[in-house]
């Protein structure tokens, strides 16, 4: 998902602008102009030749990928269950130092 | 059409500028011959997503017509880069990186951008990526729709991910300037990688409107050039409050070298371990030697710890948490499969496994690493690490799911600094590369970090280091 605006104050240098769709299902354009856009795009032919070069990975088994995704997640949790936190100690959402 | 002397595709921005001010050569010839070398050497280190070439002659057109009527805009004016892929640009293939979102066209542009815009640089081309940023953990330098990052130094080796063709691109000469991200390494290992300077700002200092999110809490714009001067210069275009970014911290940046501390009043914490035992042996002698010009311009060097918190662990539960939220409809939909990389669809699969209480506990703990920074900070004004321990990694080699080469394993030794670019991104700190010499055929780079909002501290250092230094001039081919 790209950054979207936030509303602002309605000063002067913020003008409202669409929201941008970059979810899958929410293009904001139709898939006739997205297949132009790329096709026509002077990056087509990298595109297609760099998908030729990222086919050339070694196939690996789905199940297993997710089985040892699921097991470094759980790896993670443990570690993280194994530090004490004070109970008054509340989550850092502020970033302004 | 003034010919462009090979030289000028290594200047920096100031001697750049003041060749376009002298009327050397117009902004136009200048524009013409970077598009045309990007779109000619980008392909040969996997570094360009999309040229924009035709863009980058306007804008230059225009930057003529003001420089001839005097309307100058600062050092800035006239300078091709380029800007990684997961920044908008109103119009054209936005991809992420990423296969399924080839054809994504958005219709604004990042704020970066714009702000780049205003002061009339020109921006040659969108610069390859990973895919995603990394997101979900990428296990091969293949996972990018452009290919594996190819590096300058040696097309065998990876250029460091995820901002690999930021970082080439600048080590090749085929932008002056460009803007990467980092949530956790993507500034840092590329420039390491690649032997350029870059800067990682503070949390909240970049406005991040137009970029891909991949961690909310994480995510970091910031500049890579051939010099901390260079770095500096673009920060304080980029840097700045921004409405449309929930998490700008509303401080601008003025870069003002004239008003830095002399280096000799500063003090800056090390482990010697990290650049002795824990560096990969042909790294060693460029590390020691890059400690002794610290030293010899006198700086003040003490043994410090680092605190001591599971920081791999903490990161990998915040990203997951967030990278599971932001990209729920791609992992739903199943178009997850489309990526490049089976570890990294997996790692995105699983990280909405994750159970919200233990997404907050590293957020507290969180907590807690920056309180602890924040003591540090107040008895160093600095640390000093490896960029990264040793040289880039050969391209095919397996990653440890995070963008890293595995470590070898040192279990008898001191952790030193070996957690820094995660503690430092959990904190939210800046941090400057520095190249600080060479590991056979390839660069090895300084990793300078401090407290929040200290950039022109960590700039200081770096001015002072490359001016007894000349490992930031080197080029590919030519050291």
């Amino acid at each position: 998902m790209a950054r979207r605006p936030e509303a602002g104050w309605g000063g002067r240098a913020i003008r409202p602008r669409p929201v941008p769709r970059g979810n899958l299902d929410r293009m904001t354009i139709t898939r006739r102009k997205l297949a132009a856009a790329v096709l026509t795009s002077a990056a087509a032919p990298l595109v297609s030749q760099a998908v030729a070069q990222t086919a050339a990975q070694t196939p690996t088994n789905p199940d297993d990928e997710l089985k040892a995704a699921r097991d470094r997640l759980k790896t993670n949790i443990d570690t993280l269950a194994r530090q004490t936190v004070p109970m008054d100690t509340e989550p850092a959402f502020q970033f302004k130092a | 059409m003034a010919a462009i002397p090979e030289e000028v595709f290594f200047d920096g921005i100031v001697a750049l500028n003041a060749r376009l001010k002298d009327r050397e050569f117009s902004a136009l010839d200048l524009a013409r011959a970077f598009t045309s070398r990007l779109e000619q050497l980008g392909p040969r280190y996997n570094a360009l997503a999309l040229p924009l070439t035709q863009q980058a002659l306007r804008k230059a057109e225009e930057v003529d017509k003001d420089i001839k009527r005097g309307r100058l805009r600062g050092p800035l004016q006239g300078i091709p880069y380029g800007a990684k892929d997961l920044l908008s640009y109103a119009g054209q293939p936005t991809t992420w990186g990423a296969r399924p979102y080839a054809g994504q066209v958005f219709d604004y542009h990042a704020t970066v951008i714009d702000k780049l815009d205003g002061v009339g640089a020109v921006i040659t081309g969108k610069l390859s990526m990973v895919e995603l940023a990394g997101g979900g953990g990428y296990r091969y330098a293949s996972a990018s729709l452009t290919g594996p990052g190819l590096n300058p130094w040696d097309r065998s080796c990876w250029s460091g991910g995820s901002s690999s063709g930021s970082a080439a691109a600048v080590a090749a000469g085929l932008v002056t300037f460009a803007i990467g991200s980092e949530t956790s390494g993507s500034i840092v290992t590329p420039a390491s990688f690649c032997g350029v300077t870059a800067l990682r700002p503070t949390y909240g200092l970049v406005s991040r409107h137009g970029a891909m999110a991949l961690s909310w809490t994480l995510d970091k714009l910031g500049p890579f050039g051939r010099s901390a001067e260079d770095c500096g210069l673009v920060l304080q275009v980029i840097a700045g409050k921004d409405g449309k970014d929930p998490g700008s911290a509303g401080k601008s940046f003025y870069y003002t070298p004239q008003y830095s501390r002399p280096i000799k009043d500063l003090k800056a914490g090390y482990a010697p371990v990290d650049f002795a035992e824990r560096a990969e042996p042909p790294a060693r002698a460029a590390f020691a030697a890059a400690l002794a010009a610290l030293k010899d311009a006198g700086l003040q060097l003490v043994e410090t710890k680092l605190p001591q918190f599971p920081y791999g662990p903490m990161l990998s539960c915040i990203l997951a948490g967030e990278e599971a939220a932001i990209f729920e409809a791609l992992i739903s939909s199943g178009q997850v499969n489309g990526l490049a990389d089976a570890s990294q669809i997996a790692g995105l699969k699983a990280a909405g496994e994750l159970p919200a209480r233990e997404y907050l506990k590293a957020m507290r703990l969180r907590r807690l690493v920056q309180e602890e920074f924040s003591r540090l900070f107040a008895e160093v004004d600095v640390l000093v690490t490896p960029g990264r321990s040793g040289p880039a990694s050969k391209v095919d080699q397996p990653l440890d799911g995070t963008g890293t080469p595995p470590p070898a394993p040192t279990p008898d030794l001191p952790p030193g600094f070996q957690g820094i670019i995660p503690a430092g991104n959990l904190a939210g700190l800046p941090a400057l590369v520095l190249p600080c010499g060479f590991a056979g055929n390839l660069p090895v780079a300084l990793q300078v970090v401090g407290a929040p909002f200290s950039e022109n501290t960590l700039l200081a250092v770096g001015r002072e280091f490359q001016a007894r230094t000349d490992w930031h001039k080197r080029r590919p081919g030519s050291r």
